[in-house]
Parts: C-alpha cells; structure tokens; sequence
C-alpha cells in the first residue's frame, strides 16, 4: 500500500482526501461524473511525471495523460473494486505509453530546462557544468522506458524496488536489473566528466 | 538468467544520491498548478463523451449482465411449457384421439383430473410401450397417420 501511497501523489486541488478511490471508482461506475473529476485530479500530478519520464516531452505527456484517463473511464466496468486503483491506473498509463512510443514517431524530446541559479563563477565552469547536463540528459532520454522509469522511481521519488514491482506490475527482480542496467548508463555519463 | 542477473536480482540495490539530483535536474521543475488544472480541465471535457456513451449503452450492460439468469429462466419455462402443455392437450384428448394408444381399455378420469394427467403416467396405467409413446407424442414413425388426417379433412 506504500507504492500507493507514494504513486498517488496529490495535487494541491485534491477535493476530497478522505473519500477511498474505491468509492470514488463506484460512484464513476454509476455515472457520477464530479466523482470522476476527483479521481483525475487525485492522480494528475504524478500521472504527469510518469508520462514525461516515459515520453520525454510535456506536451505527448499530457495527450498520454489524458488519453489514459479516458482509457480507465472507458474500462472502469472492469476494474477489480478489491484491488487499488492507482497501480491499475498507473500500468494503463504505462502500457499505454509504451505502446504509443512504438506506434508514432514521437516530437524530438527538448531538454525541459530550469535555470537554476549557479553558484560555478568562472565561464570555464559553467561551460562544464552544461555540457555534462546536456549528455546526462542525453543519456536518460537513450534509456529504453522501463528502465528510465524504475531509476527515476527509485533514485528521485524513493521507492522500494518491491514498491515499483508493484506500480508496474512486475517482479522485483525485473525491477532490480531494469535499475542496474538503468544506473551503469547514466554513470557512465557523469563518469565522463569526473576524469 | 545470465549469472550478472542472477547476482543483481539478489539484494536491494543502494540509492545514489547524486545520481538522483542529477536524474531531479534532468526531468525539470514539476509541472505547475494551471498547467495541471487546464490540463485536467481538457480531460473533464474528454470525458463527457465517454459518460454519454456510457449512458447510451447503460439499459444494454443492464440486459447483458441478466443474460445467465435469463437464459436459466427462459429454459425452465420453456421446459415447463413442454411438460404442463403436452400433459394438458394429451389430456383433453386433442392427441390421444388421432392417435391410438393399444392396451387394455381404461376408464376416463373425469375432466378437471384429465388435464393433470401426463403421457407417461398414463402410458404406465395402460402399459403402453415405449413406441406408443413416441407415436403419442410426435406421430407414428411412417407418416401415414398424416396422410389420412389430411385426406380425412
């Protein structure tokens, strides 16, 4: 229930905290459109996050998004009311997400750049600092999905590797090498760097 | 499974701290609230086409999750009918007079008891054999009974 948790998430709109998605789920099943809108805004944010972590852009993110939210509102009848809806929800969006990689050539993935304010004071430092950016960039947008997906899970948001496996809907020891595989590319960059 | 995998799959991995700044760098800022909510408010849009849909194929869900209990009725009904309406007309008579049951003669049970009766309990009453009683039922095998009811009318 911890992956839960954590793959919930919350947007600060969250109307109604108290309410289990499995009621909310119910009440969508009989029509109830205002229950349905809770749900989406419950599970927006970090919906988004992992779409531009599979995708690699905001703007295929947020057509995934939204077309897995139609997806799980078209398939809610099927929905197992035993089970929690997040982890069903999250690998539709994957599933999803995957396949539309494959499906359609996706816009060339421009590097989301915040500006942060640097504390380096010399140009050759700078220089640095943004070139080793752009190829770590480079190298997390090469990863293959999956394994973009379960380092990010791991290493940013602090999940356990059964906690991923549970999100994903796969083993723990399939989450265990996709993060080996994941952490020896993108060391590899940053070890470019270090000399 | 290669042996590297073997060894990977076998304990929890430790977090890197700096590969996980770098990794929060790398995604970018979250997206903001009004992006979220225009967002969200794109979906809800989506969404009223489904929940029409929905509406439109409801009485249709509704039908389709009695069909197992419908098919369990219609059966028993249709079965029902089978028994009480053969038992009733053979009963009155309708086919036991085009059709000759040969045995030893048996009284008529008064009416209201003839309706009730059943072709097999009377075929047991009368000690009927079992082509009497499919000739009761569906006719005599050759047809002829046919051609002379035909003719006869």
């Amino acid at each position: 229930m911890a992956a839960v948790r954590a793959l919930v998430g919350s947007t600060a709109s969250d109307d109604a905290p108290q309410v289990d998605d499995r009621v909310l789920v119910d009440r969508v099943k009989q029509g109830d459109a205002t229950a349905y809108d809770a749900l989406v805004r419950r599970h927006l944010a970090r919906a988004t996050t992992v779409a531009r972590r599979l995708l690699g852009n905001t703007e295929d993110a947020e057509d995934l998004v939204q077309e897995a939210f139609i997806r799980a509102l078209d398939r809610i009848s099927t929905f197992d009311q035993s089970r929690a809806f997040a982890p069903w929800f999250f690998r539709l969006l994957i599933n999803t997400g995957i396949n539309a990689r494959k499906a359609r050539a996706l816009r060339a993935a421009e590097p989301e750049r915040e500006d942060f304010p640097s504390k380096a004071a010399n140009p050759l430092e700078l220089a640095e600092r943004e070139e080793l950016r752009v190829r770590f960039v480079a190298a997390l947008a090469a990863l293959p999905p999956r394994q973009r997906l379960v380092v990010s899970m791991f290493e940013v948001d602090g999940l356990s590797t059964a906690e991923i496996a549970e999100a994903l809907g796969i083993s723990c020891e399939t989450v265990r090498w996709h993060h080996h595989q994941a952490r020896q590319s993108l060391r590899h960059a940053l070890a470019a760097f270090r000399g | 499974m290669s042996e590297e995998r073997r060894v990977v799959s076998l304990s929890e991995p430790e977090r890197d701290a700096r590969l996980g700044r770098a990794i929060r760098t790398a995604e970018g800022p979250p997206p903001s609230i009004a992006r979220l909510e225009l967002l969200r408010t794109r979906i809800a849009a989506a969404a009223v086409a489904a929940f029409e849909a929905r509406r439109d194929r409801a009485w249709w869900e509704w039908m389709a999750s009695w069909a197992r209990a419908e098919v369990a009725l219609a059966v028993a009904a249709t079965i029902l009918a089978v028994v009480v309406g053969g038992a009733t007309t053979v009963g009155r008579g309708d086919i036991g007079s085009d059709t000759a049951i040969i045995g030893p003669s048996v009284p008529r049970q008064p009416s209201t008891a003839a309706r009730l009766d059943s072709v097999v309990a009377r075929s047991l009453a009368t000690g009927a054999s079992s082509d009497q009683v499919m000739n009761a039922l569906v006719g005599p095998a050759s047809g002829e009974w046919l051609l002379t009811a035909a003719v006869a009318r």
